[in-house]
């Protein structure tokens, strides 16, 4: 088990030493859409030689394919997109500490959390053992969570400019579900 | 096992009006596969360790004698 610490470990600390080497201050926060090419690019050498795997859901919202009671509200739709990547997470899942971004509503945040333990924990298998809120802009993985979904999105969108980003990442995908097709 | 989640996009439907028309959440996933890399990655870390304890030595060296 702490073997996986030490792992995002050195990532988080690698993503630290990035701050200093590019001369930001200890509390800047990486964020795909607001960086420049050079800055992402940056980041995404300095994550490269980290074990890390990723899944992705891009939830296509367009009126014509996208419909139900699922995706009436903000809050059922959010749920319903979070439970689907860790429902394609399952198999790799086991007492699972999950890190969510802080941000937004706390009280959803709770129920997300509740809900996600009540619908994939069961009897005899504990996917989730806990589930914590961190604040993104203080933990360097939840910048690189967010540097995956930007790519993702990108590349969903079929952006021109896509690959240049997905290529370091692409390595560390097991499955990423564009829904609906 | 650490899992880290984080989205992109937003949740509102309005597409025409501004929204993206994807939402995404990625589940970044840190696995027992640094077994292999153990002892580098440890060694890393006393690495690491050591430069910011030197850095920011360095940084309070150049703060005393500033004042």
């Amino acid at each position: 088990m702490v073997l996986f610490d030490e792992e995002a470990n050195a990532c988080d600390q690698r993503i630290s030493l990035l701050r200093r080497e590019l001369k930001f201050s200890e509390n800047y926060e990486f964020h795909f859409t607001e960086n420049s090419k050079r800055i992402r690019i940056e980041f995404l050498k300095a994550i490269q030689p980290y074990n890390f795997m990723y899944f992705a859901v891009a939830l296509n919202k367009d009126d014509q394919k996208l419909w139900g009671p699922g995706f009436s509200t903000k809050e059922s739709f959010y749920k319903y997109t979070c439970q689907m990547v860790f429902t394609n997470a399952m198999p790799y899942l086991d007492e699972a500490i999950v890190i969510l971004d802080k941000s937004g509503n706390p009280e959803f945040r709770s129920r997300l959390a509740k809900y996600l333990k009540k619908r994939l924990n069961k009897d005899n298998q504990r996917i989730i053992k806990k589930i914590k809120q961190q604040k993104s802009s203080s933990n360097n993985l939840l910048q690189l969570a967010d540097y995956i979904s930007g790519i993702i999105n990108r590349k969903s969108l079929d952006k021109k400019d896509w690959h240049e980003y997905y290529k370091y990442i692409a390595p560390r995908e097991i499955w990423v579900q564009v829904w609906p097709k | 096992m650490l899992v880290f989640i984080d989205e992109a996009g937003d949740t509102d439907r309005k597409i025409e009006g501004g929204s993206s028309r994807f939402f995404v959440i990625s589940l970044v996933l840190f696995d027992e596969e640094a077994n292999a890399c153990d002892q580098r990655i440890s060694l890393l870390r006393r690495e690491l360790k050591f430069s910011f304890h030197w850095f920011y030595l360095m940084k309070k060296l150049m703060l005393v004698t500033r004042e």
